[in-house]
């Protein structure tokens, strides 16, 4: 498709812009030379620490974070053959909760600053691997609808533990873990850009090589077959990498929903389902909304943060609204 | 090329799990390169169960299934689809995706996972388009077309493969009879002209009567007859399989049809 | 396969950033000053802090915060989810925080920019004595803390003994009304509870903060009723009068519901000996003459 290398330079461009946007603005009003002045080096150092050491890592982070749940939002539609499926239909956000929701009512490793996204992957990993033995065990291969109720299943159960947990916490750990399940980028470094990147970008390389599969699994299971396509194997590999993308962000930075929904539904009804446009699409727009909406969550109310997952809702779903009513396809 | 026969069936006998009886039970077949060779039977016989064997989406319970000269199993999906396209019966798209799109998805088990589609596969794609008769709405949307342009619109797609082998499952179902015809010249040409070897389950007794070389009645998983449409579309063999009275008759013609047996299924 | 190295690569990775955060640069212990602008976010730490005098010091408050004192400086908000960014333009060199994994993710980031962060739990008294005490370490006011201590300790002293021998009073804490929420042992509360004489009707209920059932209150007759009360959510005591359920209690009917202040009793701060005895004048009334309630 001749378009597609113009669209997503589009989309790049758009997401550098709100990078650069989000890079000037915050809670402490710098001033735009100031800014640049870091940028390059100059200024005085508190400007240069809120520039650079808190600003651009936390804009890199939501732009990875925001890429991968728009990625692994298309493929889990694609997989599910199914337009409602998010990220979090599967459980994964569900045990991620129970994780780091554990960690902080029960104070583990509260001393070590990487015990929370520990546990919140581990809680994913559970998740992850409970679907998946239900799904094979009541069904062979991986039968989508097996698939969509285990994910439903297992979710409910985890909400389950998370309320008992949230009994035993007191007013502050209660707080805390309920501010943390509502999404935030706050704890973001360099550290966690690093991290994050060696994670993620393999995986989402992954998933981009699969669009021809999707495209075909997405008009059939059996016509995959018939052109080529080692179905189950395509099925299990995209289930267990897209889980893995957002076990990954859901660990980083709480559950962050709308996004995986909403950016993959944006790019269909504006240029169509073809996955060699829609993945690349949904990373990009999926990195830029997530970062205009961090951007947002950390200066619309300061010095107070907004909870992230609320406002990709708030914004996402009047937006997708206008986008929906103008160009129903 | 292989000399031998493309499909070679032997003693195949398939239960599906829980069934009572086997859907299939000790059928063997060969079906030579360059060959027209068509499954009838009525409802609930085994035909699609047999294309599902042939193509390897199911696996015998029992005897065994060659394709080219080594077991199904054996092959591929990859490599088998480089040289069997398949039409399916009924397809569910989700997604909307425009014609030439979903014709296109026929190059791809050429293409592998980076490969860009080049001037062979565009060559490929318009000859599909063409030759299926939907060229005219090859950027509309599929979900916009009447069943039967979706149906002349998968075929198409099997056809951009550039198979050596075709198989159909009811490919005409919804079509008029203009574009019935139409697909079923098509399969002559391809069979006769390009050497591409066609199987194909049809409900329609009296066109594979005239175009296949041979045929196969089904009658409850068991082969009723084999072979030559004239051996295999007799009164009797008719009548003990469908249960109706039928009358058979001799094409008019002219050209190849003639002679063709006819059936005229006779009221109450 | 390749998907299981990925993971595993992932998890190494992790475990590394695990160690490198917990052994980055020790805060220092002995700098040639104390800190001498101090942002706290535990508004029972900055009583403390003020308590010690060094109220001066602070270069923000929190919303909670309503020493007049402070009230001239700037606000981060409610102190549990506070701009790093805010922090960071401010330039503390002390930063009080709570001590929960969130907090300590986001906070734990300015010991990279060379600020202190101190992290005291405020559970009991036990932590109270020890907050108070290293806060002297740390502001360079040993002296005043240690003093501080004492007083507290003599203030409970004069508590316990104006109490002791009294037969306990039974007390139900009303943390929320619908449904019915009140404080379990392990609470500063129930602490409070104890040593103003009086006894924790739900001490036996399980977690920090159970919900209890109304049949259940009505069983155990409290001698007392203390309804929590913060400014943000009034709660009009006549409710109590009218609702079903509540108007079994003889509490309620004999008129024993009593409105207290939540930050004064939520949390052990400097002022700590002052609530033990207005509680303890609410169970005993009788206690306290002319001579004790100095």
């Amino acid at each position: 498709m001749a378009r597609t290398p113009l669209r997503l330079l589009l989309l790049a461009i758009i997401a550098a812009a709100v990078l650069l946007l989000s890079i000037t603005v915050g809670a402490a009003h710098l001033p735009l030379a100031s800014v640049f002045d870091a940028l390059t080096g100059g200024g005085d150092e508190t400007t240069r620490t809120i520039v650079l050491d808190l600003r651009l890592p936390r804009a890199i982070v939501a732009l990875l974070v925001g890429g991968a749940l728009g990625l692994a939002g298309a493929v889990f539609q694609a997989l599910l053959r199914n337009p409602l499926a998010e990220p979090w239909v599967l459980g994964v956000s569900g045990g991620a909760a129970v994780g780091a929701v554990a960690a902080v009512v029960l104070g583990w490793g509260l001393h070590a600053a990487w015990s929370i996204p520990l546990a919140a992957l581990l809680g994913a990993l559970l998740a992850i691997g409970l679907v998946l033995r239900i799904a094979t065990h009541a069904a062979r291969g991986l039968d989508t609808r097996v698939l969509i109720l285990a994910g439903l299943v297992v979710a409910a159960f985890f909400n389950a533990i998370i309320q008992l947990l949230l009994t035993f916490a007191s007013g502050e750990t209660f707080r805390s873990a309920v501010f943390w399940m509502m999404g935030s980028l706050a704890a973001a470094s360099w550290t966690s850009v690093f991290v994050l990147s060696a994670y993620l970008l393999p995986g989402i390389i992954v998933l981009l090589l699969m669009a021809r599969p999707l495209n075909l699994l997405a008009v059939g299971e059996e016509t995959a077959l018939y052109l080529g396509t080692r179905v189950e194997r395509v099925k299990l590999a995209a289930y267990l990498v897209a889980s893995l993308l957002v076990a990954a962000t859901v660990a980083i930075s709480g559950i962050i929903g709308f996004v995986g929904l909403i950016v993959p539904h944006a790019i269909r009804l504006m240029w169509g389902s073809d996955h060699r446009l829609l993945l690349p699409a949904s990373v990009l727009l999926g990195g830029g909304f997530l970062l205009a909406a961090d951007t947002a969550a950390r200066t619309v109310a300061a010095p107070a943060e907004l909870p992230l997952g609320v406002i990709t809702a708030l914004v996402g779903v009047p937006l997708f609204v206008v986008l929906l009513t103008r160009r129903a396809v | 090329m292989n000399a031998g026969p493309v499909f070679e069936v032997r003693d195949l006998r398939f239960r599906y799990e829980g069934a009572e009886r086997s859907a299939l039970d000790g059928l063997s077949l060969q079906v030579d390169a360059g060959n027209l060779y068509a499954v009838i039977g009525p409802n609930g016989s085994g035909k699609s169960t047999l294309l599902k064997l042939l193509l390897g989406t199911l696996h015998p319970s029992g005897g065994r299934v060659h394709y080219s000269g080594r077991p199904v199993d054996e092959w591929s999906r990859r490599a088998l689809a480089q040289r069997i396209g398949v039409v399916p019966q009924g397809e569910e798209t989700v997604f909307p995706i425009t014609v030439r799109e979903m014709v296109g998805m026929g190059r791809y088990p050429h293409l592998g996972l980076l490969g860009r589609p080049g001037p062979e596969d565009r060559e490929a794609i318009e000859e599909a388009l063409q030759r299926c008769d939907v060229i005219e709405f090859a950027e509309r949307s599929i979900s916009k077309l009447s069943g039967g342009e979706r149906q002349r619109v998968l075929i198409a797609r099997a056809l951009a493969q550039r198979p050596t082998t075709l198989v159909l499952d009811e490919p005409t179902v919804s079509l008029d009879i203009r574009h019935e015809m139409e697909i079923f010249e098509l399969l002559a040409e391809l069979s006769d002209r390009d050497g591409v070897t066609v199987v194909l389950v049809t409900h329609h007794l009296n066109l594979a009567a005239r175009y296949a070389e041979r045929l196969l009645l089904l009658d409850r998983g068991v082969p009723a007859a084999e072979g030559p449409p004239g051996e295999v579309l007799s009164k009797e063999t008719i009548e003990r399989v469908y249960q109706w009275s039928v009358v058979v008759s001799g094409h008019p013609g002219p050209g190849r049809d003639e002679g063709a047996p006819q059936i005229t299924p006779l009221a109450r | 396969m390749r998907l299981l190295t990925r993971s595993g690569l992932g998890l190494a990775i992790l475990a590394v950033a695990c160690s490198r955060g917990s052994d980055a640069p020790a805060v220092r212990e002995e700098t040639a000053q104390p800190p001498q602008r101090i942002i706290s976010l535990i508004p029972s730490a900055t009583e403390t802090i003020v308590a010690l005098g060094a109220a001066d010091r602070f270069v923000a408050r929190t919303e909670f915060d309503v020493d007049p004192s402070l009230a001239h400086l700037p606000s981060v908000g409610e102190g549990l989810t506070p701009s790093l960014e805010q922090l960071t333009v401010l330039e503390p060199d002390l930063v009080v925080a709570w001590p929960d994994n969130v907090s300590r993710s986001v906070i734990g980031r300015l010991e990279e920019f060379g600020v202190r962060v101190y992290s005291p739990q405020v559970q009991s008294l036990a932590d109270l004595r020890d907050a108070t005490l290293e806060l002297g370490r740390i502001l360079g006011l040993e002296g005043a803390a240690d003093s501080l201590v004492n007083a507290i300790d003599s203030g409970l002293g004069m508590v316990r003994d104006a109490v002791a021998g009294r037969e306990r009073t039974s007390v139900f804490y009303v943390v929320w009304y619908d449904p019915p929420t009140t404080s379990g042992s392990g609470t500063f509360i129930d602490e409070l509870i104890e040593l103003a004489g009086g006894r924790n009707v739900f001490a036996d209920a399980p977690g920090l903060w159970p919900q209890v059932s109304m049949e259940e209150v009505v069983r155990r007759q409290p001698d007392i009723i203390l309804v929590s009360q913060t400014e943000s959510i009034p709660i009009d005591l006549e409710r109590f009068e009218e609702a079903v359920g509540w108007r079994e209690l003889r509490a309620v009917r004999e008129g024993r519901v009593v409105q207290v202040d939540a930050n004064l009793y939520n949390r052990p701060g400097a002022r700590v000996a002052e609530a033990a005895r207005e509680l303890a004048k609410l169970l005993h009334p009788g206690a306290f003459t002319a001579e004790t309630a100095k």
